[in-house]
């Protein structure tokens, strides 16, 4: 075992160490576990939700972005900053909802906004199932991450196992609380590696970051503008729909960082200073541009920036980042597989006593990490598919939410529940029907016939109501 | 629900400011193409600033919207149908 394993081995075993520590006492209601009494600090809830913003996206996707598609990487920055926009303006607005009803998930909202326990269950199955394999692309990048720095498939391996494990302990011991832990040390490891990668990857190129960015213009001036399968459409596409999808809060994870908040005002001075926090996603997009330069145009996408690290930096440095990197897997990985469990134990699992809805929560946990490892190790490209419409699928919430958050619900429950189908269905037929879309992003274009579907069946819904009460009136006029 | 929430205020639209400006970006001539600023890609550079205007902008929005507002608290909740 070499030494990047070992302190990378160790890393991990810290960071559920840390996630621990979080618990004061045990929990003994779902509300507890999941939202902490809703009394977190701006502190707390800066790093919940700092933690959304760096995942193994960060390290593996967003360098192998740059590497392929040039500043095309920098939607990540664009949507990122649009769904904080959008939360500074729906943040606070679900918080007092969910402090005023008593919200712990997302369906919880559903159910409540549209009187409608039926949609409560709906939105927790498509949160649950879309986002099982998001929990997985969590683990497997950990693994990948282990693996390509350490150099050792088995190495990968054990730490998917290691990890989730360990994950799964932290988040049963001491719930959101361990959580928020669990993501002080996540971001502090993640300012410590990205440092020392902005500092290491341009040392390592002759002239620094100026001559680098001269080499790529002169060599592939394409990568400096938006080209190929990389163009205009793509760049502005998927930052609407990923910014909206972030911005209303459409996967369930991201609702118990905004509910455990302890005012609205802590969100909202968070939401003002988080973008200067993701300033700091241009580094991986900076190392994945001295990747064309320094590494084989054949390397894999995923592999760039963990390659560049093993190239530019001593062992002890790489292991640095590597747990990093496991982090930016573990805590994300935590707040998801929260997601689904309470989904499943809060709106769709009987219970008779909130004691064995807690433990039906627990079981939860349990099975959905399992799930997701397993795929994972031994069908990676199962859930595959799925994930090509989680992003996408779980935004076709998004109209319903929007109209939800106003004072008086806009939308009735049919008319919701069929621009959802609606939405969900078109991406379906456009991810696998064979579909030419060209760069668009698929979960937009669903967007549009959701919006219509939703639209007209309200008219409709509205039109009838309205002639049924027209009809009582004169029934009652006749009577008196 | 305070006062301010209940409608889009005129302020809340300096927000839009860094949204327009990301989603204008592959058409700004200046900005999309081999273009270097600083030594860095002018994408880059255009997005990392955008990325910290848009703190400036919620700043702005928070300066102008919320001056003197008392601190609310999270108080005991009711259940929701499920």
């Amino acid at each position: 075992m070499n030494t990047v394993m070992v302190i990378t081995l160790l890393g991990i075993v810290s960071i559920a160490v840390v996630g621990m520590t979080g618990r004061r006492a045990k929990s003994k209601d779902l509300g507890d576990w999941t939202v902490g009494k809703r009394g977190f600090s701006s502190v707390a809830t800066w790093f919940l939700q700092a933690g959304e913003s760096f995942t193994t996206f960060s390290f593996l996707g967003l360098a192998g972005l740059a590497f392929g598609g040039g500043v095309a990487a920098c939607y990540a920055l664009a949507y990122l900053a649009i769904s904080i926009v959008l939360q500074y303006l729906t943040g606070p607005r679900i918080w007092r909802l969910g402090r005023d009803r008593g919200y712990i998930t997302q369906a919880d909202f559903f159910a409540d906004r549209f009187n409608s326990p039926l949609l409560g269950k709906v939105v927790a199955v498509v949160g649950a199932v879309f986002l099982l394999p998001y929990l997985q692309l969590q683990i497997t990048g950990l693994g990948l991450i282990v693996q390509l720095a350490t150099g050792s498939k088995a190495g990968g391996t054990l730490s998917m196992v290691l990890a989730t494990g360990l994950t799964v302990a932290f988040v049963l011991w001491s719930g959101i609380r361990g959580l928020a832990r669990a993501a002080y040390l996540k971001d502090v490891l993640m300012v410590v590696a990205l440092l020392a990668l902005l500092i290491a990857v341009p040392l390592s190129f002759d002239g620094g970051v100026g001559q680098l960015f001269h080499d790529v213009q002169d060599q592939h001036p394409t990568l400096l503008g938006f080209h190929g399968e990389y163009d205009t459409t793509f760049f502005v596409t998927a930052t609407v729909i990923s910014g909206i999808g972030g911005g209303l809060a459409t996967m369930a994870h991201l609702w118990p960082p905004v509910l455990s908040a302890r005012s609205p005002q802590a969100l909202r001075r968070n939401y003002v200073w988080l973008p200067m926090y993701q300033v700091a996603l241009a580094v991986p997009v900076l190392v994945g541009f001295a990747g064309i330069l320094l590494l084989s145009p054949d390397s894999g996408s995923q592999e760039i920036l963990l390659t560049l690290a093993g190239h530019t930096m001593p062992d002890w440095l790489v292991a640095v980042v590597a747990v990093a990197a496991a982090s930016a897997a573990m805590v994300p990985s935590a707040a998801i597989v929260m997601g689904i469990s309470t989904l499943v134990s809060r709106n769709l699992l009987p219970a008779r006593t909130e004691r064995s809805r807690l433990r039906a929560n627990h079981v939860c946990v349990v099975v959905a990490a399992a799930l997701a490892l397993v795929l994972g190790l031994t069908r990676p490209d199962l859930l595959g598919n799925l994930l090509l419409l989680t992003y996408g699928g779980l935004s076709q919430l998004a109209p319903a939410t929007l109209a939800a958050l106003a004072k008086k619900n806009l939308l009735g429950t049919i008319p919701a529940l069929l621009g959802i189908v609606t939405g969900v269905a078109v991406l379906a037929w456009l991810t696998f029907g064979g579909t030419d879309i060209g760069t668009w992003d698929a979960g937009l274009i669903a967007l549009a016939p959701n919006l219509v579907v939703t639209v007209v069946a309200q008219l409709v819904v509205r039109r009838r109501t309205a002639g049924a009460e027209r009809a009582t009136t004169r029934k009652e006029a006749v009577a008196a | 629900m305070s006062p301010h929430t209940s409608r889009p205020a005129r302020h809340s639209l300096w927000a839009a400011v860094p949204v327009l400006a990301f989603l204008a970006t592959p058409f700004l001539p200046f900005v999309s193409g081999p273009h270097l600023w600083l030594g860095l890609p002018s994408v880059l550079v255009w997005c990392v600033l955008w990325t910290a205007g848009t703190s400036a902008a919620l700043a702005l929005v928070e300066h102008l919207a919320h001056h003197g507002e008392p601190e609310e608290s999270a108080t005991p909740t009711p259940e929701v149908p499920r």
